[in-house]
């Protein structure tokens, strides 16, 4: 598990730090490999994550294909912001075990996107991975300046889970 | 039994019913008209689920297909009630169809005016609460939503919408949560591409105003009840006495769609017998 920051030069794109993952090392061939991401924010507009291994330039023209380390999407539905009074979206970071009110609808989520086959194929060349996410707003045109669209994608943590049989 | 049908397939006659069920129910101000509950999802109540996965230690822990399927069947009992027609039903849009593909959202849902009068499936007239401050909705997304509007859509391309591959695809997941997660997320870019820009459906506060957003979970509970009919496909023990708020139903209660009374069917057709 590695955390994740943003990629200044480029607003709004999220490119990780490196991961490192030997799939030849690991004691048994895996069956299934995620990208996992904690804690992903969904209180601003709706997007789509487009997520890409090893190709840390991928912006929202990069066509979505594997030569282009394009492994897939989530696709966040989003509260567009605040709409209540003052602390209504406020997140109630730990409720006591006597608390039996409903979870809050804007706690972080966790998205994960299965990348099996482009892992062992990738995995052959290399031991190290970068991860980008790139924000793609619904609509015909992106309605929002970069400064703005550089806050949609917010996560806690990413990286890359294994499994084996 | 109600049998639940694709809107494409719907007849004249049952299609004219849904609009005057959907009408009716738009007319009625309390707490069994349309703004009641579409509000139930989001403003004001906010009692929608989503994205539940990773939030409880358990990964199975997923309420999100559970909890729409009792607001869908409780929406359908108003419905019913309003329009004084019990085998009324909500049909599905199946957006992963050639047809949808080739042409998008269906003519039933997209013309504005029939017979010239406003369709209530095409838009919902919507009064916010005073205590709704969309300045921070508007800022960040760079919309103009005033406190009263009629709901609108702005679709995208429609060979962007899933294909029936993908569909088959996430039925053979025999896991509840990575099916789960799969449906919700193609239902997430349902919202997205029937909603763009600023359309109602884009966001969680808004979507259900639209009208459009019960066609399109009739679809996500019709793929939700496929799955559930593969063997070996079933939902986790620990969400059974898992309360649906506000719908006074357990997860326990709407596994079986029989016992809720209804079914999905491409079409049904039936003719008097000796007895009538």
């Amino acid at each position: 598990m590695t955390t994740s920051t943003p990629d200044n030069n480029r607003s709004g794109i999220f490119v990780s730090e490196p991961v490192y993952l030997d799939i030849n090392k690991l004691e048994n061939e895996f069956y299934r490999a995620d990208i996992e991401i904690y804690g992903v924010d969904h209180s601003g507009p709706s997007y789509e994550g487009r997520i890409f291994l090893n190709n840390v330039k991928a912006d929202k023209d990069t066509e979505l294909n594997e030569k282009n380390g394009y492994v897939g999407s989530y696709h966040i539905f989003g509260h567009g912001g605040c709409v209540g009074n003052l602390g209504h979206c406020d997140l109630i970071p730990q409720r006591t075990p006597y608390d039996k009110r409903p979870s809050q609808d804007l706690r972080p989520q966790y998205k994960r996107i299965t990348i099996t086959d482009s892992l062992k194929q990738m995995g052959k060349d290399t031991n190290k991975f970068n991860i980008t996410i790139v924000p793609v707003l619904y609509g015909e045109d992106s309605h929002l300046d970069l400064a703005k669209e550089k806050e949609i994608v917010k996560f806690d943590k990413i990286g890359i889970i294994t499994y084996d049989s | 039994m109600t049998i639940r049908k694709s809107v494409r397939n719907l007849s004249d006659d049952e299609l004219i019913a849904l609009r005057n069920a959907f009408g009716k129910m738009m007319g009625i101000s309390d707490n069994r008209g349309y703004d009641y509950m579409a509000g139930i999802h989001g403003i004001p109540q906010f009692k929608c689920k989503h994205g539940e996965a990773g939030s409880v230690a358990d990964p199975n822990f997923r309420l999100f297909l559970p909890w729409h399927r009792a607001y869908l069947y409780w929406f359908e009992k108003y419905l019913q009630d309003s329009s004084g027609d019990p085998p009324i039903t909500v049909p599905w849009w199946d957006w992963s169809s050639e047809q949808s593909r080739q042409h998008g959202i269906p003519n039933a849902l997209s013309d504005r005016v029939v017979d010239g009068n406003q369709n209530p499936l095409f838009s919902y007239h919507v009064k916010l609460p005073d205590w709704i401050d969309l300045s921070q909705f508007n800022e960040q997304t760079g919309c103009q939503k005033p406190s009263e509007y009629d709901t609108h859509r702005e679709p995208s391309n429609p060979h962007l919408l899933p294909t029936k591959h993908r569909i088959q695809s996430l039925l053979s997941l025999k896991d509840y949560g990575d099916f789960s997660d799969g449906l919700e997320d193609i239902h997430n870019s349902i919202h997205g591409w029937i909603g763009g820009r600023c359309g109602d459906m884009s966001y969680v506060p808004f979507s259900a105003f639209d009208p459009i957003f019960w066609v399109h979970h009739c679809m996500i509970d019709r793929v939700f009840w496929l799955w559930q009919l593969k063997p070996g496909h079933n939902i986790p023990l620990l969400l059974y006495d898992e309360v649906l708020d506000p719908f006074n139903l357990t997860v326990r209660q709407v596994i079986n769609i029989y016992e809720l009374g209804y079914d999905y069917s491409s079409q049904q057709i039936l003719v008097n017998g000796g007895n009538m």
